[in-house]
């Protein structure tokens, strides 16, 4: 088992628009081993299930159940706070995830490439100095699951290359779980696919068998 | 490798050996979210000031000394024997510690909301971590009140310290008081946003009327009838007769404010806990 989810319900209530199911009944296992590139259209529903089961969020109803360790949504960085120095929001992540501060900050400086700028108040970054950090910052820290959302995908080509080298080295401990609305992608960095289609996820033992649902789909 | 957070099992029996394990894991998670949001507080607090912290000290030192100065200036005499400055300081600062984590608790979630998406960081931690915070603070401000006014007037700190025990005491009782009230005040904010606003209405007239200017035992016992329900006030009357060697209030209630705060963290921890099951919050994506 790596991460079960039971009978997921997630409806968003607006005082505008009222109430509005995005999951309906959700269940499904992703097995450790393997990563899961999950296909939908924009505003399928797809990053509310990513933010499920990373925990950012909860079901209005149903469960989620994992004994894996999961990484926030790589790129995320609404956590960091803009007066401090990206090298004090280095350490409130090392804190909480209870890891080696020397040993990130010196994985973060390589891999972000940001110089001395980590040093700065992040109000000073640009956003693509933001998610380098926010990126490499959960590099870092050793997960089980990388949780990867379309949508905060950052950097330009070089730093995407160097994303994606280094998942192919950590290939044996670690798997991903990543969104997106074009098949492509995932292909990538998936040896297995769902599609989230009208509040429901169907998983799928190949990223091929899902590219084909999908199509059809929206088709 | 980062090991996967505990997660709620729904195997475990209660007060099993698994259930025991898993209350350690997680307080021990606890523990350190509360410590790292402490620091990120103490940066964050005055964050466009370059020397942080420093301020957090700096401020209320002054509020409180302006205050104390004022108030003794007026040249009104003490209630109480002894210098009317430790009469105004042993109830001043105790009440802006309460005010101070109650206003902070009403803005702690929705200035966090950022970090509540990590899965491990909890609304009550940060709430925690303001009022541990803000109780770091008082002592320092207090103890560098000691030192002020050792040098500056000649009071002795012994005026503060009149029966250690009972002082210990009126202190964890004062811990425990503005936890209940944190926790009802962040919990009301999240439901009602408007909260905040009503607080900064309400924490003047509060203060006023907690007994900063008089001890409720003076009062004529007919307006102390009313001044009773202002849990308080109680708190500061108990504090201060724990502290002033010379002054023992006979009217003051300790089951009182316990009770209030008992129930004021009832209603706080049931409407976060019925916030996080249908996990209806607003969220940052």
């Amino acid at each position: 088992m790596a991460i079960e989810l039971h009978n997921i319900t997630k409806v968003y209530r607006s005082r505008r628009a009222g109430k509005k199911t995005v999951l309906n009944d959700v269940n499904a296992v992703f097995e450790r081993g393997h990563s899961y590139g999950i296909l939908g259209i924009n505003g399928a529903g797809k990053s509310t299930l990513l933010r499920i089961i990373c925990g950012a969020e909860r079901p209005t109803f149903g469960d989620v159940r994992k004994d894996v360790s999961i990484s926030w949504r790589l790129g995320f960085v609404s956590s960091f706070n803009s007066s401090l120095t990206g090298m004090e929001n280095l350490r409130f992540v090392c804190r909480i995830y209870d890891a080696d501060i020397k040993e990130i900050s010196d994985f973060v400086e390589d891999f972000a490439e940001i110089g001395n700028a980590i040093h700065e108040p992040l109000r000073t970054y640009s956003s693509g100095m933001k998610s380098r950090l926010a990126f490499g910052l959960s590099m870092a820290i050793r997960f089980q699951v990388y949780v990867i959302d379309e949508s905060l995908a950052a950097g330009d080509y070089r730093f995407q290359e160097k994303c994606r080298a280094e998942f192919e080295r950590r290939r044996e401990e670690s798997d991903i779980l990543m969104t997106s609305h074009m098949p492509n992608a995932i292909r990538n960095f998936c040896d297995r696919g769902g599609v989230v289609h009208k509040g429901q996820l169907k998983l799928f033992d190949s990223v091929e068998e899902a590219t084909d649902y999908y199509e059809e789909v929206t088709a | 490798m980062v090991d996967p957070l505990p997660s709620r099992d729904v195997d475990r029996a209660p007060f099993s050996a698994a259930w025991f394990s898993e209350l350690s894991r997680s307080l021990a998670v606890m523990g350190r979210v509360i410590h790292a949001i402490m620091i990120r507080e103490a940066r964050t607090r005055y964050g466009s000031s370059k020397i942080g912290y420093t301020w957090a000290i700096i401020d209320p030192l002054v509020t409180t000394a302006i205050f104390v100065a004022i108030f003794s200036l007026l040249g009104r005499s003490s209630p109480i024997p002894g210098p009317i400055v430790v009469f105004f300081v042993s109830g001043i600062i105790p009440l802006f510690f309460w005010r101070g984590a109650v206003g902070q608790a009403a803005s702690a979630v929705s200035a966090s909301l950022g970090l509540l998406t990590y899965p491990q960081v909890m609304p009550a931690d940060v709430v925690i971590g303001r009022l541990l915070l803000e109780a770091a603070t008082t002592v320092i401000v207090f103890v560098l009140f000691l030192i002020g006014l050792n040098i500056l007037l000649g009071i002795s700190p012994t005026w503060f310290f009149g029966d250690p025990p009972r002082l210990l005491l009126a202190t964890l009782g004062l811990l425990y008081f503005t936890l209940g009230c944190c926790f009802l005040s962040s919990s009301l904010a999240r439901i009602l946003p408007v909260w905040q606003n009503i607080w900064s209405y309400m924490s003047r007239p509060i203060w006023i009327l907690s007994g900063i200017f008089f001890t409720l035992e003076q009062l004529p016992s007919g307006f102390r009838q009313y001044m009773a329900y202002n849990p308080v006030a109680h708190m500061v009357e108990w504090l201060r007769s724990a502290m002033i060697p010379t002054f023992d209030s006979s009217v003051y209630s300790i089951l009182f404010p316990m009770t209030f705060a008992t129930i004021a963290l009832i209603i706080g921890l049931i409407i976060d806990r019925m916030l996080l099951l249908t996990g209806d919050e607003e969220i940052v994506s």
